[in-house]
C-alpha cells in the first residue's frame, strides 16, 4: 500500500496542468435544460447531471472513489464563475498568467457563458461543513430533515429545500456509479491486492455517503466524496475538512496501516483538479480542547501527522490546536516534523482563539469547536463560514491616503493630530468597504447559491435557504493586511518627523509622492524602530491603531446597521498584488515593492530573535483585536531544530507564546547552504516544503526568485 | 551598580540549560588567539553600554516567560564578566531574587576575592579550562594559568555549585595528547567530580545571529573529537554529549 501511496504522490507531483472541459460542458447542457427554473432548481439539476455524467476515476488513486477532472491535474473549469485564473494563482506562479487563453476553451462554451457567469473563477469556498453528521445520519438523514420541514416557509425555501434534496441525491448516485465501476473492475483485476482495494471501495459507495459510515475507511470515504462535490458544485479556495481526528474518533483505529489509509486521503484531496495543483489552501485542524477542557487529540491525530510527513504535499495544509495540555508525544512529532523541512504543523493557540470568538457572541460549545478555513482565517464547521465574505482593509494604504490627503501639513502639529487625520480617513473608508459588502453578500446567494454545500450547514436545512444567509452565526471578517507596514509607518512618523524633527511633514509627503528621490530620507526611515523587536517604541503605535480601529468600526456598524465584523490578518500572496498597487510608504517601503507577509516582522525575522518577535505579537491580544484570526510568520535556523534539546526549547518557547497570547504561528525552518543546494539540485529535494504567507509550497516549484528571497531570509539567520 | 555591556543575545541554546539571555561583558585580561568574541576583549569599546543593574535586569527579563518554561536563565559571559565583579554580583543577586537561573561563562581569569564574592550568586558554572601547562597557557591566551586553575579548584572545594567544565579543543594549542591528558588528569585530582563538554571549535552558529563574524572557524575532525572522548572517559570525567557549542 505503502509504495502506491508513493505513486499516487508521484504521480501528482510530475503532472504538470493542463485543463478538463467535461464539468463545464456537463454544466452548460444542465443550464441550457434547466434554466427557466427558479435558480436553486436550475443548480440542483444541474449539479446532478454533471455527477450523474462525469468520467470515474479509479486509476489514479484507486484507494477511495471520487475525482474531480478525466485526468490528474486537469484543471476542472466551472464556467458559472467565469473562465478566469484567480490572481494569486498568477502571483504563485507567473506562467498561469495566460494559461487559459492558450487552452482550446471552445467559442460555444464562452459564448455562452459570458453573459451568465458570475465572475470570481469559483464559489467564496472558505467554509467546513459539518460532517460529523453526514458520518452518523448519512445524506438520507440530511434530506429526511429536508423533506419534514417541507410545508413550512415560503415558495423560495421549499424550492431552495428541494434542491437540497436534489443535491444530496445526486451525490448519493454519485457514490453508487462509483460502487458499480469499482465493482466491475475488481472483477476483472488479476492482483490480489488491488482487487481487496477496488472491492473495498465498492462496498463503502453502497453504504456511504447515503448511509451512516460503519468504519474509518467508510468514513473516510465519505468525507472525500463529500469534500470533491462541494467543489464540483462550484465552491473554490479552502474547502476544508475541518476537526479530523475529532470527526473520526468514533471509528478510530491505530495501526501502521491507518497511517496509509489516511496518507491516501490526503492524496485524494490533494488531487482536487480544481486550478490543477494550483493551492487550494484545504485545512485540517487537528487537537484542541473542548468546552470542557479535555484535550480532543487521540491516536489519529498522530497517525495524521505521520500521514502529512508521508505524503509531504503541499495541500490540504495541516493546522494543530496549540494549548497547554496537548500531550508531549503530539508536540515533539509536530516540531520533529518543522524541523524536517515540511513547514507544517501550522500552530493555532487554542485559548486565544476560542476566547475571541466567544467574545464576538459565539457559545462555548461552538466557539471550541473552531477550525481554520482557509490560509489562517476561523470558522466552525457546519456553523460559522464567513472568513471570506467581509471587506478588505488595507491598514498602510489608510495611513498613505491620509498623508497625501493633508493639505497644510504644517497645521499638522504631532501625533495626535496626525492619529485624528488617519481616524476620519478609516471612516469614511470602512463605510465605503462595508457598504459595498453588504450588497455583494445580499447577491451571493441569489446567482450562484449552492444547495448540496448548504444541506451540510446547520440551520439552512430548516431555514430552506443557501448557506449566505442561513447559517447559526454570521459574523463576516474585516479582513486586513499591511499591518506591519502601517504600524513602522507611524513608528518613523513620530520619530523622524515629530520627535526628532530631522524632516518635516510636508517633506515627507514630498518624497512620498516621488517614491524617496532623496535617499537619505529613506534610511533615516528605515532606521526609526520597528514593530516585531520587543522594541515599545514601535509597538505602541500597534496597540494605538487597534484600539482606534476597532472604534471606528463599531461606529460604521452602529451606523449602517451590519453586524458586527472579526477582525482578521489574512495575507496568502496578496501583500505582492496590495504593495504593487500602493506608494511609496512613511515606513521606507518603495513604491510597488510587497508588503509584510504576516502580522510579524518582515521575512519572519527579528534581528533580536524569535523570542523579540513573539513578545511584540503577545502585546495584539488577539482575542479582543482579532477574534478572525492573523498569521505570523517565524523563520528559524535549521540548527534551532535539529537535536532533542533544542526542539524541547522550540517547545517551550511555543508554549509560552500561547500560554500569554498568541493566536497563530506558523514556522520555516531553513538552512541557508541546504536551501542552495535544492536550488541547483532540485531532484534530491523533492520532499522540502515551505510556507510562504498563507500556503505552503514546495520548494522546487518556486520561481527563482522566491527561492532567492528564502535563501536570503536564511542567510540571515547564519 | 553599573556594568559595561558588548552586547545582550537572546534565544541562546548552548550557554546553560534552557532558553537563555546571553549578556556579553565588555573586557578580558587574556588574549586567546582563537577568540571568537575579539570585540570584547578591550577594557571598553565604542559598542558597548553601560546600564545601571537595576536598568540592566528588566531588559534581560524581556524573555523570563521563555526562561521559565524551558528551564533556562541569564548566562553572563564575555569578554571575562568576572572582571566586572562589583557590577555582576549586583545582577546575579537581583537576578536570583526574582527567581531566575543565573550561570557564567568565565576561564576564571581574575582575582580570588572576586571569585569569592560571585560564587554564592551563581547557579552553574560554564568554566573553560583551556590548558594546564603553564607554558601552554601562557603561548596560547598571553596569561599566567596558575590563578584561573586555583579559582576553579576553590569553587570545587568550597560551594556546591554546579559546574560544567569546557574544553575548547585547538589544534595546534591542546589537541595533542599530553595536554589534553594533563587536563583530565587535572580535573580527575579535583575534591569532587565535574563533567566535560569538548568543544570542538565551531563558531557560535545560530547563536551568533545577524551580528556575524568575521572569524576564520577553527574546525576538529571527528576522529580527534572522539579520541579526546575517550581519553577524557579513560580518566573518569563524563563528556557531556552536545550538538554543538561557541567558546570564549
Amino acid at each position: 500500500m505503502k509504495e502506491l501511496i508513493l505513486q499516487c504522490r508521484d504521480l501528482l507531483r510530475s503532472t504538470p496542468d493542463s485543463i478538463c472541459l467535461e464539468r463545464a460542458r456537463l454544466a452548460t447542457e444542465g443550464y441550457q435544460r434547466y434554466e427557466g427554473e427558479p435558480v436553486p432548481l436550475c443548480r440542483a439539476k444541474t449539479f446532478q447531471h454533471i455527477l450523474d455524467n462525469m468520467t470515474l476515476d479509479l486509476g489514479t488513486n484507486p484507494v477511495f472513489a471520487g475525482s474531480t477532472s478525466t485526468h490528474p491535474r486537469a484543471w476542472m473549469l466551472l464556467p458559472e464563475y467565469g473562465f478566469v485564473v484567480p490572481e494569486q494563482a498568477v502571483q504563485e506562479d507567473e506562467a498561469l498568467a495566460g494559461f487559459l487563453d492558450g487552452q482550446a476553451i471552445p467559442d460555444e462554451l464562452r459564448a455562452f457563458w459570458a453573459s451568465r457567469s458570475v465572475g470570481g473563477g469559483a464559489g467564496v469556498g472558505h467554509l467546513a461543513v459539518d460532517l460529523a453528521r453526514v458520518l452518523s445520519e448519512g445524506l438520507e438523514g440530511i434530506m429526511a430533515e429536508a423533506e419534514s420541514c417541507a410545508g413550512d416557509g415560503d415558495p423560495a425555501s421549499a424550492d431552495y429545500r428541494k434542491a437540497m434534496i436534489l443535491s444530496c441525491d445526486a451525490v448519493i448516485r454519485w457514490a453508487a456509479h462509483y460502487a458499480d465501476a469499482a465493482r466491475e473492475a475488481a472483477q476483472r483485476e488479476g492482483d490480489r491486492g488491488m482487487k481487496r482495494i477496488l472491492s473495498r471501495v465498492a462496498e463503502s459507495c453502497r453504504q456511504v455517503p447515503a448511509k451512516p459510515a460503519r468504519n474509518l475507511f467508510e468514513a473516510l470515504q465519505a468525507i472525500v466524496l463529500v469534500q470533491l462535490a462541494i467543489h464540483i458544485e462550484g465552491h473554490g479556495y479552502s474547502v476544508s475538512p475541518g476537526l479530523l481526528d475529532r470527526v473520526l474518533r468514533p471509528y478510530c483505529e491505530d495501526r501502521e496501516e491507518t497511517t496509509e489509509l489516511l496518507a491516501a486521503f490526503m492524496l485524494k484531496l490533494s488531487a482536487n483538479s480544481l486550478w490543477g495543483s494550483h493551492s487550494k489552501t484545504q485545512a485540517i485542524t487537528l487537537g484542541g480542547l473542548d468546552a470542557r477542557g479535555a484535550d480532543q487529540c487521540n491516536p489519529l491525530t498522530l497517525r495524521f501527522l505521520d500521514a502529512c510527513d508521508l505524503v509531504r504535499m503541499p495541500d490540504p495544509h495541516v493546522f494543530i490546536r496549540w494549548h497547554e495540555k496537548i500531550s508531549g508525544q503530539v508536540k515533539e512529532r509536530a516540531i520533529e516534523l518543522l524541523g524536517s523541512g515540511l513547514s507544517m504543523p501550522m500552530l493555532v493557540g487554542d485559548e486565544q482563539t476560542a476566547r475571541g470568538l466567544m467574545q464576538a457572541g459565539v457559545a462555548a460549545d461552538d466557539a471550541w469547536s473552531y477550525c481554520v478555513i482557509g490560509c489562517n482565517e476561523l470558522g466552525i464547521p457546519g456553523k460559522l463560514a464567513d472568513s471570506a465574505v467581509g471587506p478588505l482593509l488595507n491598514d498602510v494604504a489608510v495611513l498613505n491616503e491620509a498623508l497625501l490627503g493633508i493639505e497644510q501639513p504644517d497645521s499638522v502639529r504631532n501625533m495626535n493630530d496626525l492619529m485624528r487625520i488617519m481616524r476620519n480617513r478609516l471612516k469614511t473608508h470602512l463605510a465605503q468597504r462595508l457598504r459595498n459588502q453588504m450588497n455583494r453578500r445580499a447577491n451571493m446567494g441569489e446567482r450562484a447559491p449552492t444547495p448540496f454545500t448548504s444541506s451540510l450547514m446547520g440551520g439552512c436545512v430548516r431555514r430552506g435557504c443557501d448557506l449566505h444567509s442561513g447559517m447559526v452565526y454570521s459574523l463576516p471578517s474585516l479582513v486586513e493586511r499591511g499591518f506591519t507596514n502601517l504600524v513602522n509607518g507611524l513608528a518613523a512618523l513620530e520619530e523622524v518627523v515629530f520627535d526628532k524633527r530631522h524632516l518635516s511633514l510636508g517633506e515627507l509627503i514630498a518624497a512620498l509622492r516621488n517614491n524617496f528621490a532623496d535617499p537619505c530620507v529613506r534610511s533615516g526611515l528605515l532606521d526609526a524602530p520597528k514593530w516585531g523587536n520587543d522594541d515599545d517604541r514601535a509597538d505602541k503605535w500597534a496597540l494605538a491603531w487597534m484600539e482606534m480601529r476597532d472604534q471606528v468600526r463599531l461606529e460604521v456598524e452602529e451606523e449602517l446597521g451590519d453586524r458586527r465584523h472579526l477582525s482578521s490578518h489574512v495575507v496568502r500572496s496578496l501583500h505582492h498584488i496590495d504593495g504593487r498597487q500602493l506608494g511609496a510608504s512613511p515606513d521606507g517601503r518603495l513604491a510597488g515593492s510587497p508588503l509584510c507577509d504576516s502580522i510579524g516582522a518582515p521575512g519572519g525575522i527579528s534581528p533580536e530573535g524569535p523570542t523579540a518577535l513573539l513578545n511584540s505579537v503577545i502585546k495584539l491580544d488577539p482575542a479582543i483585536h482579532w477574534p478572525g484570526g492573523y498569521n505570523l510568520n517565524l523563520t528559524i535556523a535549521k540548527g534551532t531544530a535539529s537535536d532533542e534539546s533544542s526542539r524541547r526549547n522550540l517547545i517551550a518557547m511555543m508554549d509560552a507564546f500561547f500560554a500569554d497570547g498568541g493566536q497563530e504561528l506558523q514556522i520555516n525552518c531553513l538552512d541557508a547552504s541546504m536551501l542552495r543546494d535544492a536550488k541547483d539540485h532540485p531532484e534530491r529535494y523533492a520532499d522540502l516544503l515551505v510556507r510562504i504567507a498563507g500556503f505552503n509550497a514546495l520548494f522546487a516549484r518556486l520561481s527563482a526568485e522566491e527561492q532567492e528571497e528564502l535563501i536570503a531570509r536564511a542567510e540571515m539567520l547564519d | 551598580m553599573e556594568l559595561l555591556v558588548n552586547r545582550i543575545q537572546r534565544y541562546c541554546l548552548h550557554d546553560g540549560p534552557g532558553i537563555r539571555t546571553t549578556v556579553f561583558l565588555q573586557g578580558c585580561p587574556i588574549r586567546c588567539w582563537w577568540c571568537h568574541n575579539p570585540e570584547t576583549r578591550a577594557k571598553t569599546s565604542a559598542d558597548a553600554r553601560l546600564y545601571e543593574v537595576t536598568e540592566l535586569a528588566p531588559v534581560l527579563e524581556r524573555d523570563a516567560r521563555y526562561w521559565a518554561r524551558s528551564g533556562g536563565g541569564v548566562t553572563a559571559s564575555g569578554g571575562e564578566p568576572l572582571q566586572q565583579a562589583a557590577g555582576l554580583q549586583a545582577l546575579l543577586r537581583l537576578l536570583g531574587s526574582r527567581g531566575h537561573h543565573r550561570a557564567v561563562e568565565t576561564s576564571g581569569a581574575a582575582d580570588s576575592g572576586d571569585v569569592r564574592r560571585i560564587a554564592p550568586h551563581v547557579d552553574l558554572w560554564l568554566w573553560d579550562v583551556k590548558a594546564v601547562s603553564p607554558g601552554t597557557y601562557r603561548k596560547g591566551t598571553g596569561g599566567e594559568v596558575n590563578g584561573p586553575l586555583s579559582n576553579l579548584s576553590w569553587v570545587l572545594k568550597s560551594t556546591e555549585t554546579p559546574v560544567t567544565v569546557r574544553v575548547p579543543l585547538i589544534p595546534d594549542f591542546n589537541l595533542d595528547e599530553v595536554e589534553l591528558q594533563r587536563i583530565a588528569l587535572w580535573l580527575k585530582n579535583q575534591s569532587r567530580p565535574v563533567e566535560a563538554e569538548l568543544l570542538p571549535g565551531h563558531s557560535c552558529g545560530s547563536n551568533k545571529g545577524s551580528a556575524g563574524s568575521a572569524q576564520k572557524s577553527i574546525s576538529v575532525d571527528s576522529q580527534s573529537l572522539e579520541h579526546a572522548r575517550s581519553l577524557f572517559e579513560e580518566n573518569g570525567i563524563p563528556v557531556l554529549r552536545k550538538p554543538s557549542g561557541g567558546f570564549a
